[in-house]
């Protein structure tokens, strides 16, 4: 699978935010999960693959919305390899608020619904991927949503302790825990932030550098999506939001 | 284990009973040895950047011998309180803002922005010193990049110093005490080499700034050994005394060993910084034997 990188974000900050979100993804995520040997989740646009395997699989689950990143995993189970190529596919960034929210919906969504399937029989995901892989499933197609949903449950959690006179502060957490606590809200972010910005640092595209320091909002951004991706798996499971492309023909990175 | 294609596993075996042995006398039993570890890290890690440089097996083994034998060292390299790990950072730091002249890609960006927040942690000059690093990164315009490059690179590099920083604070981390060895040691110590009374004297900086002083004229004096990343690593020594003098201005007191520990790893990086030159070995161990000499000099006096 070759990794996917954007190549239209020239003065659009959502764009620009959405090829550091790229790059993060495809460049340092999936290559580290081809090099583990975990189930990885596939990228959309650009496979390739051999057709008696994917005859064998039966192909894509006309079902599930990210039906990519479930066939990622559902090639794992069945004991086949997926990994990274060292070619580049360009696609065009979503610039639009609402075209690049209904996008990140339905790829939560699909998260979602990946997670849910292959978590029907545990025991099953253990036995094919390994205990490893099973981990790996966790954090980066659980831990996906999850992260997302949970994300501004914890900043308000955050905020609230900081009100001066509500009686609600660290002491109730316990030393341990809020210290551990603290150390994961400056790490945690630090951490993430970074990895978006070293994204660009990894293309030569220095000038999305400083966008970077905005993934605070990205990722807030993100949880909107999430929620409503979380909504539409309970009122429209299948139905498919297409992503609206060609806005930015003629821009380049 | 391989460095530049080349294995230096019984290297690492005979140079670590080597330094075990020399350093065995000194301390109060065999287990203690282990202290010798980071120490030869640094060792190995200074060799291994000379040959990469293209030294010969004998320059690279004169140049970090002469580096490691200075009597300021000697403290440095059996505690595990502070100055070695100051040194490892130090070269570090050096080594990544030596790569970053020429190629300044993740993992070296990641090896500065670690290597100056770990420092945060080590020693009281690491902020000055991080604050220091501010204008080597603007200086380097001139050298290669332009103004929006340099600022992101400044961005990438401070990224990690500024939120240790703030993490740190909310923790209120403090350097390691002392181990327990370290009273041991200076008693043996004294047996062989009488102690300076006067560790903040001038003589005591002289040989200090001695270590790498020799090094950092040569890029000066001979153009045809200067290269970008010499000079980057010369301004890197000057900001590095500049940081140790900041910190004792602001009430750290220190003894000059620190600065030491500080400087010798730049001198090392410095050194593997030259442009190659037909004359290039003959005056790095030049340089070197010059710091060996006047170091031991000051210190008789």
């Amino acid at each position: 699978m070759p990794p996917l990188a954007c190549g239209t974000c020239a003065n659009i900050p959502l764009a620009a935010m959405f090829t550091l979100d790229y790059e993060l993804w495809f460049g340092f995520l999936l290559p580290g999960l081809s090099r583990l040997g975990v189930p990885m989740p596939l990228g959309g646009t650009s496979n390739h693959f051999r057709t008696s395997v994917l005859r064998e699989i039966k192909g894509w689950d006309p079902f599930n919305v990210t039906e990519d990143a479930d066939l990622g995993i559902r090639l794992a189970q069945r004991g086949y390899r997926v990994a990274t190529l060292d070619s580049t596919t360009f696609e065009e960034a979503t610039s639009t608020p609402g075209n690049w929210t209904r996008q990140r919906s339905r790829w939560m969504k699909g998260y979602m619904q990946t997670w849910l399937v292959h978590m029907r029989d545990p025991a099953a995901l253990v036995r094919h991927a390994g205990l490893h892989g099973f981990f790996a499933f966790q954090l980066f197609i659980g831990g996906a949503f999850f992260a997302a949903l949970v994300n501004p449950l914890l900043w308000l959690l955050y905020l609230v302790t900081q009100i001066p006179g509500i009686g609600f502060g660290w002491a109730e957490f316990g030393e341990p825990l809020g210290a551990i606590a603290l150390a994961s809200l400056i790490g945690g972010n630090a951490v993430f932030t970074y990895a978006m910005m070293l994204g660009a640092v990894k293309r030569g595209w220095l000038h999305l550098v400083p966008c970077g320091l905005t993934s605070f909002f990205y990722w807030l951004f993100i949880s909107a999506a999430a929620y409503r991706g979380l909504w539409q798996l309970f009122w429209q499971p299948f139905y498919w939001e297409k992503t609206t492309h060609g806005l930015a023909r003629g821009a380049s990175a | 284990m391989t460095l530049g294609g080349r294995s230096f596993f019984p290297a690492l075996v005979t140079a670590f009973i080597a330094l075990t042995a020399g350093l065995l006398f000194l301390m109060p039993s065999l287990a203690s040895a282990a202290y010798a570890v980071p120490s030869l890290v640094l060792a190995i890690l200074i060799f291994a950047r000379l040959r990469d440089a293209n030294y010969s097996l004998i320059a690279a083994i004169a140049i970090t011998a002469a580096l490691f034998a200075q009597p300021q060292l000697l403290p440095v390299l059996a505690r595990l309180d502070g100055p070695i790990w100051l040194a490892l950072l130090i070269y570090a730091i050096s080594a990544s803002l030596a790569d970053s002249v020429t190629s300044a890609g993740a993992r070296t960006i990641i090896t500065l922005g670690a290597s100056l927040a770990l420092l945060l942690a080590v020693d009281p000059s690491g902020v000055f010193l991080v604050v220091s690093i501010i204008p080597l990164l603007a200086v380097q315009p001139y050298l290669r990049r332009n103004s929006y490059e340099m600022m992101t690179f400044g961005i990438l590099v401070l990224f990690v110093p500024v939120f240790t920083a703030l993490l740190l604070s909310q923790f209120h981390v403090a350097p390691a005490a002392a181990v327990p060895l370290w009273p041991v040691f200076l008693a043996r110590m004294n047996l062989v080499l009488p102690w300076p009374r006067a560790t903040h004297s001038p003589l005591a900086l002289f040989t200090a700034v001695a270590m790498i002083a020799p090094a950092a004229l040569i890029p000066a004096i001979q153009s045809a050994l200067r290269s970008r990343a010499s000079t980057i690593t010369a301004m890197l020594g000057l900001a590095i005394v500049a940081a140790f003098a900041a910190s004792t201005a602001f009430g750290s007191r220190r003894e000059v060993y620190w600065l030491a520990a500080s400087l010798f790893p730049v001198a090392a990086v410095l050194l593997a910084s030259l442009k190659p030159s037909p004359r290039r070995e003959v005056t790095a161990i030049t340089a070197a034997s010059l710091s060996l000499a006047a170091g031991w000099i000051a210190w008789a006096l």
